[in-house]
C-alpha cells in the first residue's frame, strides 16, 4: 500500500514546512505542494494495484537537492532536522508517529515538486518568450531599431494583432532608449498594456514599466517606459514645452484621430525643429499610412507589418426593409444563429459576434436571441457595452461549453477597443451610432449612420483572429462600396472649446493656422472661441484670462474647472467637489427607480425640489453616512452588504457612489496639484489614532493583496471562466455568485476605506450639506456662474403639463424637454410659477407678473430622438440674470432688461430693477476681485486676509440681498423678430442724443454705435433698447432714491447715479453689522422666506419706493 | 542600522549587477538575463541546488517570496550554456546537453536514454 501523507498533514507541516524553509508555511506554494501530494498518492496506489506498468525510477534525478535544505544556522540534513520537529505520539495509539523511512520519502517529494515547479515555471517564461517571437513584428525589429536610431520619425503601419503595441516599446527598450512615453487614446488600454509590458519584460512586479493617466499613476523614478493618454501628455507640453522628460515618444492608434491625437501631431511636428534628439514613433493601422507620412513631408520611414488573420469569406445578406418606425427587427439576426446551428455541427467550435449601433439595439437583438437560445440549448447570449458594470463585460471574455456556442452582441467597442477570442462568425449591421456636436446650439446629437468602410473591414477581420473565419454583412455590396473610406475624424465632429481653449494657452495666437493633419471648419473654431469668451475663459480680443488659463491646465471640461474654481474662490470646495463629482458620473439612478413607487418613496427624504445637481448631493452624503454607520467593528463583508441593500432599496446603483468618491478624489487631487487651493494644514492627530488608523489601514492592504492574488488580478489579468448555460440565459450575477460577487463589493468597500477613515467621511458629510439659506444662495450662485450659459427658460404653456412634456427655450434651440430621468421632469409640480399677479397694463398680454420667476440651468443637451436638458436645476430668473448675463441692455426707463439678446424682464417698479443692477454690479466686481486675489495668491499661501475678507463680506452681503430680493417682473423670451427692431443703434433716434451731465466730474459713459446706447460698465449698457408700445412710463412727479428718501430726481440716468452712489454707501455702512446678522440667520434658520434682517431691509426700502408709485 | 538591512542592501547591489549578464541557451536561441549563478540563490538561502544553474526571480509572483525559477546551466561536456528545456538538455546528476547527450549514450542508463528518445 502506498503510503497516504495527508493522513500526517499537520505532522509534516510541523516538521518541514517552517517560515524559511523551502516551501514557506502558508503560502500559495504550501498549498499547491499538498495538492501534488494528493495526487502522487493516487497515482501510487493506482499504479501498485494494477503492478504491471511499475517501471523502475529513474531517480533521484531532481535539480533541488533536498537532503540537504539549510537551515539559518547553516547546512544542515533536512530529515534529520526534521525528526526533532516531529511532534510527539503514543507509539501504541489509533495513529502511530511516522516511521523515519517516511520522513526521507517526504523529502522526496518535496523535491520532486520543487523540481515540477521549475520546470512548470520555466516553461512558462519560455512559452512567452516563444509567443513574442512569432509575431508579426517580432522579424521587423531590428529594421525599427535601426530606424528609429536614425530618423526623427518612424511610422509603423501594422494591422491588429501584429504585437506593435505591446512589442515596440519593448525592442526600443532593449535597444538602450530609457525615456520612452507611449501614448493610447484610452485610459484603460495604457493600464493593461502597461500590465502586459510589464509582465513580457519580466518587471510585474517591479517598476520599470509604469503608465500614468489622468488621476492615476504607476510611475516612479525607476520608469523607463510609461504609457499615457494622449491629453495627458498635450498637459506635459503645457508644463513642459520641449518634453525634456522623454527621449522617445510613441504615439500609438494615431488611424484612430481623436481629437487630442490629432493636436498632438501638430505640436509634435513643430517640436522636431526645437527638439533635434527627440524620436517620434507613429503607430497605426495599414490603412491610410500615407496620409502620416505625408504629414511629416514624406521622410519618414515605413515599416509595413501584415496583421495576422485568417482568411475570412465575406457574405452579403442585405436586410429587406422591415423595420418600422426605427425599431430593428430581430429576424435577420436569428436567421444567422439558425443556419449557423444547421450548417456547422455544434462540436466545432466557434462563436459569433454581432456588431449593432446601439444599446436599445442590442437590449431588442438580445432579448430575442435569448428566446431562440431557450429552444435550442445552444447558444449563450451576452451584449457588451460601455454602460454594462466591469464585471458584466467581462462575462463576454469568458468560455462557452462544449456544444455551446456564445453570441456577444456589442456596439463597436468590439471593433478596436476589445478583442474576443474565438470568434468564427461575425453579423455586422454596418450602423453605428456617432455622437456629433453641434457648436451653434450646443447640442450633442447621437445619430445612427453607416459605417465607414475602414470599420466595416475591421468588424470583418475580427472572424478571421483564431482560424478562417466567415462574416455576414447585412447590407449589399453596393451599400459598402458606396461607404466613406475612413469615419469622420473627432476634430470634425465634437466640440473644440477645450482644445481652442488649450491652444490659446499654449500661446497658438491663431488657431486656424495651426497645421493640423486635417483642418476643423473655420466656423467650428470661431464658434469655439465664442463659447470660451462667454464662458469668461478668454477675452474678446483672444487673450486667454486668468480663469482660461487656470481652465486649460485642469484635465476636466471647461464647466467642471469653472466649478471647481469657484468652489475655491468662495471657499466651498468640498461641496462643489462633491456636486462636480455626482454631476461628472453616470446617472447613478437605475431604470427602475422612478417606475418602483418602493423606491421612490424610499428615496423621498434625498430628494431636493431644486433640481438633479442638489438631489444628486444628498444622495452620495446620505450614502456616505450610510458607510459610516457600519462603523470598523463589522466585518467588511457585512459592511458592503448593508449598504448595497440600502442602495438597492432605493433605486441607486452603488458602484456609480464609489465612482462619485473616485472622481471626487481625483478632482481634489487636481485642485491641489493646481496649487489653487490654499493648503489647511493636517490636523493634529493624538499617536494613538495614528496607531489605530495604521493598523486598520495595513489591515485593509493585506486584504486586499490576497484579494488580487485570489483573482489573478496585476498579472495576466482576470482568468477566463467557463459560462454556464442556464435556458440560454446566463446567471445574473447577485444572487447565483454571491460569493465572488459579493468579494468584489467587499473589495470595493475596502479599497474605498483604505483612502479615507471615518473622521474624514464626517468631514465631508457635514460639508456637503446645503441646509441653510445662505449655503444654498452660495451653491447656486456658484453653479449658475460655472454653467453659465447654458440656461433655459420655461415655455409659458407649461404649467400643468406632465413632466416629460414641458417645454423649455435655450437661446439657440427652441423646444426642448427635460430629460426622463431627471428629477424635475418627474416632479413637474415644482416647476410651477407661483404666485402670479394678473396682468398688469403696460405688460405684453398674456405675461405672468410674479416675483418667483425661474430659469433652469442645465449641464449639457442631448440629441437622441429629440433634444433632451441633462442635469437640470432651478434658479432665479432676475437673479440669475443680473449676476451672470454677459451683456445687460437696458432702456431709457431702467425697467425693461435684455439680457444675452434673448431674455427680456420687465419690472413693475423701475427702481427695484435698478436697485438690483446696481448691487448686482458691485457683487461682479468683487466677485472678480476676489477670483483675483485668489488666483495672484495661489502657490504663495498668502493671501491678503484682509482686504480678501473685506470684499468677500460685501459680496456675501451684495449676493444674499439679490436672492433675497422679491420684486415682481415679467419674463420672455425674444424671438429673432424682436431682436431686430429692439436697439437704437447707431443711427436710430435715441431717445435722448445725450446723457445729462452729472453734477461731479464723473466720465460721461461710451458710446456704443452697434446698440446705441452708453456703456455704463462692460457689460450694461445703457438706453440702448427702443421704446416699445408696452414700455412703462415713469411715475409722473419722478422718482424717490429708496436709500436716503430725500433724492428726488426726474431724469433716470442721474437717479441711477445717485443709488449707486447711495446705496454703495450703505451697503458698505451696514456692511459689517449686516454681514453678522445674516450669517447668523443664515445658519439657524433654513427658512427661504425666514425674515431675516437683510430682508427687512428690502422690504423697507422697496416699501418706500413702492408707495411713491402708487401716489 | 543593523546587519539585516545591510545585507540585504549588499545582496541588492549585488542583484543588481547579476542583472546585466545574459544567459543565452546553444540550442534554442533561448536569451534571458540572469540575476544569480551559483548552486544556492541569495533570494532562497534555504535551498540548494544540485549544481551551478543560472537563476532569476520568479518575475510571476511579488519580489520578496524568494521563489525563483532555474534557466538552465552549463553543458557538464561540451561547457556551453544551455536552458533546462527537455528539447535542449538532459538532467541527469549533472546537466548535459542534447547533442553531448547523444555523443555519449553509452554512458547513460538505457530507459533514460530510451525515455529521451520518446519525446523527440
Amino acid at each position: 500500500m502506498a503510503f497516504d501523507f495527508s493522513k500526517y498533514r499537520r505532522d509534516f507541516d510541523t516538521a518541514f514546512f517552517t517560515d524559511n524553509s523551502a516551501i514557506r508555511f502558508g503560502s500559495e506554494e504550501h498549498k499547491d505542494f499538498w495538492v501534488f501530494c494528493e495526487k502522487l498518492y493516487k497515482l501510487k496506489s493506482r499504479t501498485l494495484a494494477g503492478r504491471s506498468r511499475s517501471k523502475g525510477d529513474l531517480n533521484p534525478n531532481h535539480l533541488v537537492c533536498v537532503e540537504c535544505i539549510a537551515s539559518s544556522s547553516g547546512r544542515k540534513w533536512v530529515v534529520e532536522d526534521a525528526i526533532t520537529r516531529m511532534p510527539f505520539r503514543d507509539p501504541d495509539s489509533s495513529k502511530p508517529p511516522v516511521p523515519v523511512e517516511r520522513l526521507k520519502e517526504f523529502a522526496e517529494i518535496i523535491a520532486k515538486f520543487l523540481d515540477f515547479m521549475q520546470k512548470e515555471k520555466f516553461r512558462k517564461l519560455r512559452k512567452l518568450r516563444e509567443a513574442q517571437k512569432n509575431l508579426p513584428i517580432a522579424e521587423h525589429e531590428s529594421d525599427i531599431v535601426n530606424y528609429v536610431k536614425n530618423f526623427p520619425v518612424v511610422l509603423i503601419a501594422g494591422d491588429t494583432g501584429c504585437g506593435k503595441s505591446t512589442q515596440v516599446p519593448q525592442y526600443l527598450l532593449k535597444a538602450g532608449f530609457s525615456r520612452i512615453a507611449c501614448t493610447q487614446p484610452r485610459r484603460i488600454a495604457c493600464i493593461s498594456l502597461c500590465q502586459r509590458v510589464a509582465y513580457e519584460t519580466l518587471n510585474q512586479y517591479g517598476d520599470e514599466v509604469g503608465y500614468q493617466v489622468r488621476f492615476e499613476r504607476a510611475k516612479t523614478k525607476a520608469t523607463r517606459i510609461v504609457f499615457l493618454t494622449e491629453g495627458l501628455l498635450l498637459r506635459q507640453i503645457v508644463g513642459d514645452p520641449t518634453l525634456t522628460q522623454y527621449d522617445v515618444i510613441v504615439l500609438d492608434e494615431v488611424h484612430e484621430r481623436h481629437l487630442q491625437g490629432d493636436f498632438l501631431l501638430g505640436i509634435l511636428k513643430c517640436l522636431m525643429y526645437k527638439r533635434k534628439d527627440l524620436k517620434i514613433v507613429l503607430m497605426s493601422a495599414t490603412i491610410n499610412s500615407e496620409m502620416f507620412t505625408d504629414y511629416f513631408f514624406n521622410l519618414t520611414p515605413i515599416v509595413q507589418v501584415p496583421g495576422r488573420l485568417y482568411p475570412i469569406e465575406v457574405v452579403y445578406w442585405p436586410v429587406v426593409s422591415e423595420e418600422k418606425a426605427g425599431r430593428i427587427s430581430p429576424s435577420p439576426y436569428i436567421r444567422i444563429l439558425h443556419m449557423i446551428d444547421e450548417k456547422y455541427p455544434a462540436e466545432e467550435r466557434g462563436d459569433v459576434l454581432i456588431f449593432l449601433s446601439g444599446m436599445a439595439e442590442i437590449t431588442a437583438i438580445a432579448d430575442a436571441a435569448k428566446e431562440y437560445a431557450q429552444k435550442t440549448n445552444r447558444w449563450i447570449i451576452l451584449q457588451l457595452h460601455s454602460s454594462l458594470s466591469i464585471e458584466e463585460q467581462d462575462r463576454a471574455f469568458d468560455i462557452a461549453p462544449d456544444g455551446v456556442r456564445k453570441c456577444v452582441i456589442s456596439t463597436n467597442i468590439a471593433e478596436t477597443s476589445v478583442t474576443i477570442d474565438g470568434i468564427r462568425f461575425v453579423v455586422d449591421s454596418g450602423k453605428v451610432k456617432e455622437m456629433t456636436f453641434d457648436p451653434t446650439t450646443r447640442t450633442e446629437k447621437l445619430k445612427e449612420c453607416m459605417i465607414s468602410r475602414a470599420s466595416a473591414e475591421q468588424r470583418k477581420g475580427r472572424a478571421g483572429r483564431t482560424g478562417p473565419g466567415i462574416c455576414y454583412r447585412l447590407y449589399t455590396r453596393e451599400e459598402f462600396e458606396s461607404m466613406t473610406d475612413f469615419s469622420a475624424p473627432e476634430i470634425m465632429r465634437t466640440s473644440l472649446d477645450s482644445l481652442v481653449l488649450q491652444m490659446v494657452s499654449m500661446g497658438v495666437k491663431e488657431p486656424l493656422s495651426f497645421p493640423f493633419i486635417q483642418k476643423p471648419d473655420s466656423s467650428r473654431l470661431k464658434l469655439a472661441m465664442e463659447s470660451l469668451i462667454s464662458h469668461g475663459a478668454v477675452e474678446p480680443n483672444g487673450t486667454v484670462t486668468t480663469v482660461g488659463g487656470l481652465l486649460a491646465m485642469l484635465p476636466v471640461d471647461i464647466m467642471v474647472g469653472k466649478l471647481l474654481i469657484n468652489g475655491c474662490v468662495f471657499e466651498r470646495l468640498d461641496k462643489v467637489l462633491s456636486i462636480a463629482s455626482v454631476l461628472t458620473v453616470q446617472n447613478p439612478l437605475t431604470n427602475k427607480s422612478y417606475r418602483d413607487p418602493d423606491c421612490v418613496s424610499a428615496r423621498k427624504a434625498l430628494m431636493s425640489d431644486q433640481g438633479d445637481p442638489f438631489m444628486l448631493l444628498n444622495m452620495y452624503s446620505a450614502w456616505l453616512a450610510e458607510k459610516n454607520k457600519t462603523g470598523t467593528g463589522s466585518s467588511s463583508r457585512e459592511r458592503s452588504s448593508t449598504t448595497r441593500s440600502w442602495c438597492k432599496r432605493r433605486g441607486i446603483e452603488e458602484q456609480r457612489m464609489y465612482e462619485v468618491t473616485k472622481m471626487r478624489d481625483q478632482f481634489m487631487q487636481i485642485v491641489k496639484e493646481s496649487e489653487f487651493l490654499d493648503q489647511a494644514a493636517p490636523k493634529q492627530e493624538t499617536a494613538a489614532q495614528r496607531r489605530i488608523r495604521i493598523g486598520e489601514r495595513s489591515m485593509l492592504h493585506q486584504w486586499m493583496r490576497e484579494f488580487k492574488r485570489k483573482r489573478g488580478l496585476g498579472g495576466e489579468g482576470r482568468k477566463r471562466k467557463v459560462l454556464k448555460a442556464r435556458d440560454g440565459e446566463v446567471a445574473s450575477d447577485d444572487e447565483e455568485t454571491s460569493g465572488k460577487s459579493g468579494n468584489i463589493h467587499e473589495a470595493k468597500d475596502v479599497e474605498f476605506r483604505m483612502r479615507r477613515n471615518a473622521a474624514e467621511i464626517k468631514n465631508i458629510i457635514e460639508h456637503d450639506k446645503v441646509d441653510s439659506f445662505q449655503d444654498m444662495v452660495f451653491m447656486k450662485a456658484i453653479l449658475t456662474a460655472s454653467i453659465y450659459p447654458q440656461w433655459a427658460i420655461a415655455d409659458p404653456h407649461n404649467n400643468y403639463k406632465a413632466g416629460t412634456e414641458q417645454m423649455y427655450h435655450t437661446k439657440d434651440k427652441p423646444f426642448v424637454t427635460l430629460h426622463p430621468m431627471g428629477m424635475l421632469a418627474n416632479n413637474p409640480e415644482v416647476l410651477r410659477v407661483g404666485s402670479c399677479e394678473p396682468t398688469v397694463a403696460g405688460f405684453p398680454p398674456g405675461s405672468q407678473i410674479s416675483n418667483k420667476h425661474e430659469l433652469l440651468l442645465y449641464l449639457s443637451m442631448m440629441e437622441t430622438t429629440r433634444p433632451f436638458l441633462m442635469n437640470t436645476a432651478r434658479i432665479p430668473a432676475a437673479q440669475s440674470l443680473f449676476l451672470f448675463a454677459l451683456n445687460t441692455d437696458v432702456d431709457h426707463n431702467f425697467s425693461r432688461y435684455v439680457f444675452d439678446g434673448w431674455l427680456e424682464v420687465r419690472f413693475t417698479n423701475p427702481l427695484e430693477g435698478m436697485q438690483l443692477l446696481i448691487v448686482a454690479s458691485e457683487v461682479r466686481v468683487r466677485w472678480k476681485k476676489l477670483l483675483d486675489l485668489k488666483i495672484m495668491s495661489a502657490g504663495r499661501n498668502n493671501v491678503n486676509r484682509k482686504e480678501y475678507s473685506r470684499n468677500e463680506k460685501i459680496f456675501v452681503n451684495g449676493l444674499v440681498q439679490i436672492y433675497l430680493n422679491d420684486s415682481t417682473y415679467s419674463l420672455r423670451r425674444l424671438l429673432a423678430a424682436d431682436a431686430k427692431t429692439m436697439y437704437y443703434g447707431h443711427d436710430g433716434t435715441s431717445s435722448s442724443s445725450h446723457l445729462p451731465e452729472m453734477p461731479d466730474d464723473l466720465n460721461e459713459p461710451e458710446f456704443d454705435s452697434i446698440k446705441g446706447g452708453w456703456k455704463l460698465s462692460d457689460h450694461v449698457t445703457y438706453d440702448c433698447l427702443t421704446y416699445d408700445a408696452l414700455s412703462s412710463a415713469l411715475p409722473e412727479d419722478g422718482l424717490l432714491c429708496p436709500c436716503c428718501d430725500d433724492f428726488n430726481e426726474d431724469h433716470p440716468y442721474l437717479m441711477y447715479r445717485h443709488i449707486e452712489y447711495c446705496c454703495k454707501e450703505r451697503i458698505d455702512q451696514t456692511d459689517l453689522d449686516l454681514g453678522e446678522r445674516t450669517r447668523r440667520s443664515g445658519s439657524s434658520d433654513s427658512d427661504e422666506d425666514g425674515t431675516s434682517s437683510a430682508t427687512a431691509l428690502l422690504r423697507k426700502r422697496k416699501f418706500q419706493g413702492g408707495e411713491r408709485k402708487d401716489v | 542600522m543593523d546587519d539585516g538591512s545591510e545585507y540585504s542592501k549588499r545582496l541588492s547591489a549585488r542583484i543588481e549587477e547579476d542583472a546585466k549578464k545574459i544567459f543565452h541557451c546553444s540550442q534554442c536561441e533561448f536569451t534571458e538575463p540572469f540575476h544569480y549563478k551559483g548552486r544556492n540563490p541569495p533570494f532562497k538561502r534555504t535551498v540548494w541546488l544540485k549544481e551551478d544553474s543560472y537563476v532569476n526571480k520568479d518575475p510571476f509572483v511579488p519580489r520578496g517570496e524568494g521563489l525563483f525559477v532555474v534557466l538552465g546551466s552549463d553543458c557538464s561536456v561540451c561547457d556551453q550554456q544551455v536552458c533546462q528545456n527537455p528539447g535542449c538538455s538532459v538532467f541527469y546528476e549533472r546537466r548535459i546537453c542534447l547533442p553531448c547527450f547523444k555523443a555519449n549514450k553509452r554512458d547513460f542508463p538505457e530507459k533514460l536514454v530510451a525515455k529521451v528518445a520518446s519525446k523527440e
